[in-house]
């Protein structure tokens, strides 16, 4: 399984160029880290609906976006919270973590023009 | 132009859907699930592209609103989820869904095939 998807990165650009393309990094990176802390304080709160959410929402949007590891950390993640195992999830953060800003990295790297 | 009613919480989700469908659709775009069936009511759309998981009224209530109300009962309305597990499309289906497109979209043309399907009805 790659980390990224350049296909992913194409497919966005073939569905509206890079005017499109950017305009959803933009839309991602400006909420991401909001949208992290939210499930962190929602596994710290034992909230597991309010943790559910939020990895559902964010597989759907890295997934769109090409970023396949953390896609799959999400999916795996929405899976623990639906089964009630905040524990498990936080047993997964510093995979999260380190996923989540190598994922930064390459959408800013296509951001500024450079993938 | 048909007119389209997108019902999807993330916002890099409606630009895409926008991008895809709008040059030959209108297409109105609410945040929430109250807020559609307000404008749904208001604008009557030809058929609603609705997300599952909605915060606060979630994609099977709006449904179950739309089927209650007489004016809206018959109204077309594509679940368009990344719940994606097996099992998913049938659950769906049976929940009064006239059709089924999982998120990430792939391939434009499963939804907007899906789409023109409705308009043919």
């Amino acid at each position: 399984m790659p980390q990224f998807d350049d296909a992913a990165i194409a497919r966005l650009r073939r569905f509206g160029g890079n005017a499109l393309l950017f305009e959803m990094i933009d839309l991602f990176l400006g909420g991401a880290t909001e949208r992290v802390a939210l499930a962190r304080n929602g596994v710290a709160d034992g909230d597991c609906e309010r943790v559910r959410a939020v990895f559902h929402s964010m597989k759907s949007s890295t997934g769109q976006l090409g970023a396949v590891s953390f896609s799959v950390l999400c999916q795996r993640a929405e899976e623990l919270a639906g089964a009630g195992d905040l524990a498990g999830i936080g047993s997964m953060l510093p995979e999260l973590d380190a996923e989540f800003a190598a994922m930064c990295g390459w959408l800013s790297t296509i951001r500024a023009g450079e993938g | 132009m048909p007119r389209i009613a997108v019902v999807e919480d993330n916002a890099d989700n409606r630009l895409l859907l926008q991008a895809i469908l709008g040059d030959a659709h209108h297409v109105d775009e609410y945040e929430t699930g109250s807020d559609a069936l307000a404008g749904i009511a208001e604008s009557r759309p030809d058929v609603v592209l609705l997300d599952i998981s909605l915060p606060g009224m979630d994609g099977l209530e709006v449904l179950q609103r739309i089927r209650a109300d007489g004016a809206l009962a018959a109204l077309p309305v594509i679940a368009l989820t990344a719940h994606a597990m097996a099992g998913d499309r049938e659950k769906y289906l049976a929940a009064g869904f006239n059709d089924y497109v999982t998120k990430p979209i792939v391939d434009e043309q499963v939804l907007i095939s899906a789409i023109a399907k409705q308009l043919a009805r």
